[in-house]
């Protein structure tokens, strides 16, 4: 008999019961083949930044909880989204776009055969890269060979805005957070101009659930609340103990609350 | 070797060196400063080696005889000793100095000032003061000093050691009295009433303290108390999501219009063919450990395999 019935066979029963035929072949590289449905995964690229990287929180924290030891708060709200990749070693990597390269070591020897540690340090450039969507040059460090990416990617905001996994690995804190303006720019060209009563074209800022075209940002928003808060409270409400409590607030939320007093959007919609 | 150790290696380090070296890059340091601008302090001490005055054997006020420098073979009293110079500062030693106006101190009115020297502790031997029956004073010189036994000083309100003159133990030279005399201040005990009771427990039953008054002793900002988050605290440590790209919204918007996949059990039909399959090999093995093996590896748990049963039970109940 075949070796290959008999594992063919092993392998269809315990398929059907409960292990997959790879759990039971691994062993033997010979027929390992045989059996194979899906081609080898190719090995994930090595990244030095994967080695150390800086711990992200990812603890959904909500107003009420304990706050456990050693939590630091923030003393100004989060600016940029957490990044997953950030390194604690050659930190001017998070300074500019090096594209997941570091410093490489060796050792120089006399001629008398002493060694000595010294650093060969990738190619690193000034340059202002101009970006399309921001509409502005931005001055960075790059290396040379991130200059070659950018060009094959056609421009700075198509080398940011990929998705790649190596990608996102390598582009590093800096290129994360010009991602991050690139594509809040792009999700604000997408809002559309409209042209009210009056004739006047006036830009969209934000869309409510409902429907609403607010032509105002969250500054004004927060204006128009101030009067009604005051109102409604028994107490004075300083307007930095307003400020405290309502700058945190989405546009989303600000437009809730201003319907819940009932306030006439006329003003402030399209 | 590191790179940190490689830098290190190149660094100077002056406690390593032998004296004459270290006296020679402390000479180095100075050499351009003008010496009436200079105010020659000693080197500085290390933490560790940085001693109390009681450990020393000699404190403020005590009478010193000076064995070297510009006030050799003279007797004075120490005014201070600056415990990280290991240096006593003495009446009657200063010498001029200049000082730049930003460096004044209040009340100063001149550039020259006279400051005083910094004599170092290798240079001062204790000296005591006695008087004889002809009424005339000797001072007596103590190369070296022992500290023994420990008595209570009424005077520093400490226990403090007996300072004795090496080699010659039974000559005893007294601590001097204490500079300043302590000043009572609004919350201190005077002496007498320290051992006062002036309240007793009666019972363990009643708390000591009143409930409405707790409020008022306890720190309500203690770190030890547990405190919540405020929303804007909350809102604080949640940082931003990244805007997802067009590439991710096309993709999102395609899965969500694919069906979602539903998973069935097998047909009898199949059950029953596998069942044959499998009972025709077994029937086949002879060797008794690979049916061991068999066995045991049946009763392993796939982590998979439980996820796709799960999964048809679901779509089977939906």
């Amino acid at each position: 008999m075949l070796p290959t019935t008999v594992f063919g066979g092993v392998a269809s029963m315990l398929s059907a019961t409960r292990a997959s035929p790879m759990t039971i072949i691994r062993g033997f590289s010979l027929y390992a083949n045989l059996w194979q449905e899906t081609p080898r995964r190719k090995q994930d690229k090595f990244y030095k930044i994967l080695k150390y990287v800086k711990p992200v929180d990812t603890t959904e924290y909500k107003a009420g909880q304990e706050i456990t030891k050693g939590l630091s708060i923030p003393s100004k709200q989060k600016q940029y989204p957490d990044y997953a990749y950030e390194t604690m070693f050659f930190k001017r990597q998070n300074r500019g776009l090096y594209g997941g390269l570091q410093r490489k070591r060796s050792k120089t020897s006399s001629e008398s055969g002493n060694k000595n540690l010294r650093v060969h340090l990738p190619n690193i450039q000034k340059a202002k890269l101009w970006s399309e969507t921001l509409n502005r040059a931005i001055q960075t460090k790059v290396l040379t060979k991130v200059l070659k990416t950018i060009t094959k990617e056609g421009g700075l905001d198509n080398y940011l805005t990929k998705d790649k996994p190596a990608r996102v690995k390598t582009i590093g804190l800096k290129g994360w957070r010009l991602r991050y303006e690139v594509l809040k720019k792009r999700e604000f060209n997408e809002l559309p101009k409209v042209e009210d009563a009056s004739g006047n074209t006036r830009q969209v800022y934000y869309i409510h659930s409902d429907g609403k075209q607010i032509t105002v940002g969250k500054n004004k928003l927060l204006k128009e609340l101030y009067p009604l808060v005051v109102r409604d409270s028994y107490t004075p409400v300083s307007a930095s103990e307003f400020r405290r409590n309502h700058s945190y607030l989405t546009s989303g939320e600000l437009v809730d609350k201003l319907a819940s007093y009932n306030y006439d959007f006329s003003a402030i919609t399209v | 070797m590191s790179w940190n150790t490689a830098k290190k290696r190149l660094t100077r380090d002056i406690e390593g060196l032998p004296k004459r070296l270290r006296d020679h890059y402390q000479r180095e340091a100075i050499k351009y400063a003008l010496p009436t601008f200079d105010v020659q302090t000693p080197p500085l001490l290390k933490n560790k080696d940085i001693k109390s005055l009681h450990e020393i054997g000699i404190t403020e006020g005590d009478l010193i005889y000076i064995t070297e420098g510009e006030n050799k073979g003279t007797v004075t009293t120490v005014t201070k000793y600056l415990s990280n110079y290991d240096s006593f500062v003495v009446t009657n030693s200063t010498s001029k100095r200049l000082f730049q106006k930003s460096n004044w101190v209040e009340g100063q009115t001149s550039h020259v000032i006279d400051f005083p020297n910094f004599i170092p502790r290798s240079h001062v031997r204790l000296a005591g003061k006695e008087k004889d029956e002809s009424g005339a004073t000797n001072y007596l010189v103590a190369d070296k000093v022992v500290l023994k036994d420990k008595y209570y000083d009424d005077r520093y309100k400490k226990w403090l050691p007996r300072r004795y003159v090496k080699h010659h133990e039974t000559i005893e030279i007294p601590w001097p009295n204490p500079p300043g005399k302590l000043e009572e201040g609004e919350l201190s005990t005077e002496g007498d009433a320290v051992l006062d009771k002036t309240y007793e427990l009666q019972t363990i039953a009643k708390p000591p303290v009143p409930a409405e008054a707790l409020a008022q002793l306890r720190n309500p900002h203690s770190k030890y108390k547990k405190r919540v988050l405020s929303e804007l605290q909350a809102r604080r440590l949640k940082a931003p999501e990244m805007p997802l790209s067009t590439e991710q919204k096309i993709y999102l918007a395609k899965n969500a219009n694919k069906p979602k996949k539903t998973y069935t059990n097998l047909s009898p039909e199949i059950e029953d063919f596998i069942g044959s399959k499998m009972a025709e090999h077994i029937s086949k093995i002879d060797n008794p450990a690979m049916l061991t093996h068999l066995e045991a590896l049946s009763k392993s748990t796939i982590p998979d395999f439980e996820k796709t049963m799960k999964n048809i039970k679901e779509s089977e109940q939906a």
